[in-house]
């Protein structure tokens, strides 16, 4: 049983990672938390689904679906963001709420309400490894996000595009001053916040069905994991999914699985109250 | 005294607004403006005077609604014995709330009120034995206060429009006293807040039961007008639009909360005309509004006021 819950944890562990990921890059580059992020992801599945039921095949029309959530990503930012930008915080922040509550309301319109099944990349069968019940779909979910978020890692140290947008969004002004487009860099940043957000929609999807509502939990705990392996930091992310996966399976499965979403709260709140900066940064220029 | 004659004025208006009142439903809408109006102001005092943003309001106004709907379905209790429940254990939820929530401000604030009223959410619904899940709890009494019951929608206005009015006069005296500059001080900058002798941590801990006592108040109001209490009314959408009440009307003004529950509540309505569409272009709405009008409403209706004066007086 234990090895179970712990596979199902680093299974929903390593989406909430995917998701926390591009919380942080857009937090680091923009300074605000983006709260449209979990109803991005939404429609990304949701343009996925629509695409997988005019028969295109899946592969191809994921690709799609993660292009056409890249635009949202870009338009996002150049229509409404950067036009709050320097009015105020607070402004900032209801700004990107409007934007979730467009997007929700939007997508109940459009898609329904009702759950939809969402076909998987991987066979859902479990297969016997060394006597444990292992679903392929778990592990591919893992691979898959790790593979991702690693090459992210390589993308922003080892490219010079990617290191542009690293410096970009950590020192705004001598990028600029060395001749490095800062808008264009955070144009990028929303894109590809965007792009994992739907490829972690379609990962997720076949878990827990698409529907509209599926963005408020889950844009939550990637804002949870984010912080909690503090922001801004792209293993943090991943550490911080992981350990909020893991908790959460072992609460849902030790003690009760209704109040499933309420542990990973519990470890937010835990944590903001404890180390607010997260577990792998030191200290945080801007004071919480 | 000008000031003084204006205020009854309005006030006598407020009182003829049921004569105006066509139907229950528009009466109904009419008191639903009242209960944002007091939720506004619960926030107004929070995040409009002393900068501390909250997307869990909902959770607030749930508790106080909930805490109403048990209580007189259990045991009978009457309306004072309900709110006054109410505002004891709202409060006591927004302590706990107020503890981690004092380490941090900013995105990480907005984002800790968000997760607690998730947390709320789930609890309505998983604690079935108490709350009867999602189901809701059906047959809340009309309320009866020294023999008068408030049972028509004309009739639970006037209780309602008691509560506003007491709602934004306890806001105005507050926001002038020592208090109230205590937390415009902290909103503008903590720290000289802090070096000036100002206890920047109960006075936020104030801020944050107090506004919880304006959603308490507010819930109270809203279980016994509906008579039926769900989860589905204190999710996130909810919080939103209460933030919304006091940002479109003018944050840390005194009436932008008027302004705001009567547009927040009215702009839905007059969109029947778009169907399902309705909820989306209320959001592009005020989106806009707040694109193009950071400030709130309020600066432009004093334009608008002084302009008028000014014809007036010529």
């Amino acid at each position: 049983m234990l090895f179970q819950f712990i596979l199902n944890g680093l299974t929903n562990g390593s989406l909430y990672a995917l998701m926390a990921v591009g919380v942080t890059m857009v937090y680091k580059s923009l300074g605000m938390l983006n709260f449209a992020h979990g109803d991005i992801m939404m429609i990304g599945t949701f343009i996925a689904l629509t695409i997988i039921k005019l028969k295109v095949p899946l592969f191809a029309s994921l690709i799609v679906a993660v292009l056409a959530t890249a635009i949202i990503g870009f338009l996002l930012e150049r229509l409404i963001l950067r036009r709050v930008e320097f009015s105020s915080f607070i402004n900032l922040l209801i700004a990107t709420v409007g934007v979730s509550y467009i997007l929700r309301n939007g997508a109940m319109v459009v898609f329904g309400t009702n759950p939809q099944r969402f076909p998987s990349l991987f066979s859902q069968f479990p297969v016997n490894v060394a006597g444990f019940k292992v679903s392929p779909q778990s592990i591919g979910i893992i691979l898959v996000s790790l593979t991702l978020i690693v090459a992210l890692h390589l993308f922003f140290t080892r490219v010079k595009v990617g290191k542009c947008m690293e410096l970009a969004s950590s020192d705004a002004q001598s990028a600029a001053m060395m001749g490095i487009n800062v808008s264009h860099m955070r144009f990028l940043t929303f894109g590809i916040s965007a792009g994992l957000a739907c490829i972690a929609g379609a990962l997720i999807a076949p878990l827990t069905y698409a529907r509209p509502d599926m963005s408020a939990a889950i844009g939550l705990k990637a804002f949870a994991a984010a912080i909690l392996g503090g922001i801004g930091n792209l293993w943090g992310a991943l550490l911080g999914g992981i350990i909020l996966g893991v908790v959460e399976a072992l609460g849902a499965g030790y003690i009760s699985s209704a109040y499933r979403d309420a542990f990973s709260f519990l470890v937010l709140f835990f944590v903001l109250f404890v180390k607010p900066t997260g577990l792998l940064n030191r200290k945080i220029e801007n004071k919480l | 005294m000008n000031k003084k004659f204006w205020l009854v004025i309005v006030l006598a208006a407020a009182c003829a607004i049921p004569l105006a009142v066509p139907n229950d439903y528009i009466q109904q809408i009419v008191n639903m403006i009242g209960i944002y109006i007091i939720l506004g102001t619960g926030i107004n005092i929070l995040t409009g005077y002393t900068g501390q943003l909250s997307l869990g309001q909902a959770a607030f106004f749930g508790i106080g609604a909930y805490v109403t709907a048990i209580l007189n379905t259990w045991t009978g209790a009457q309306f004072f014995v309900c709110l006054i429940a109410s505002i004891l254990i709202t409060g006591a939820a927004s302590l706990v709330l107020a503890i981690p929530a004092l380490k941090v401000k900013g995105p990480y604030l907005a984002l800790l009120t968000q997760g607690f009223g998730e947390i709320i959410r789930i609890v309505m619904i998983n604690w079935t034995p108490v709350t009867n899940g999602t189901a809701g709890i059906l047959k809340i009494e009309s309320p009866r206060i020294f023999g008068f019951t408030f049972d028509t929608l004309t009739r639970y206005f006037y209780l309602t429009l008691f509560f506003v009015v007491l709602g934004l006069l306890y806001q105005k005296i507050l926001i002038e006293s020592r208090t109230g500059r205590a937390f415009i001080a902290i909103r503008e900058d903590s720290e000289a807040a802090e070096l000036t002798g100002i206890n920047v941590t109960t006075y936020k801990i104030r801020s944050f039961v107090l506004s919880s006592v304006y959603c308490a108040v507010a819930g109270t109001l809203y279980a016994m007008m509906i008579r039926y209490v769900s989860p589905d009314t204190f999710i996130a959408n909810t919080s939103s639009v209460i933030l919304w009440t006091a940002i479109v009307g003018g944050f840390g003004t005194l009436i932008g909360p008027i302004i705001g529950g009567v547009v927040m509540q009215t702009l839905p309505e007059l969109l029947r005309f778009c169907g399902n569409w309705r909820l989306v272009v209320y959001g592009i709405i005020l989106l806009i509004v707040i694109l193009h009008f950071p400030g709130g409403l309020y600066p432009y209706i004093q334009k608008l006021l002084a302009f008028f004066k000014r014809k007036g007086s010529r």
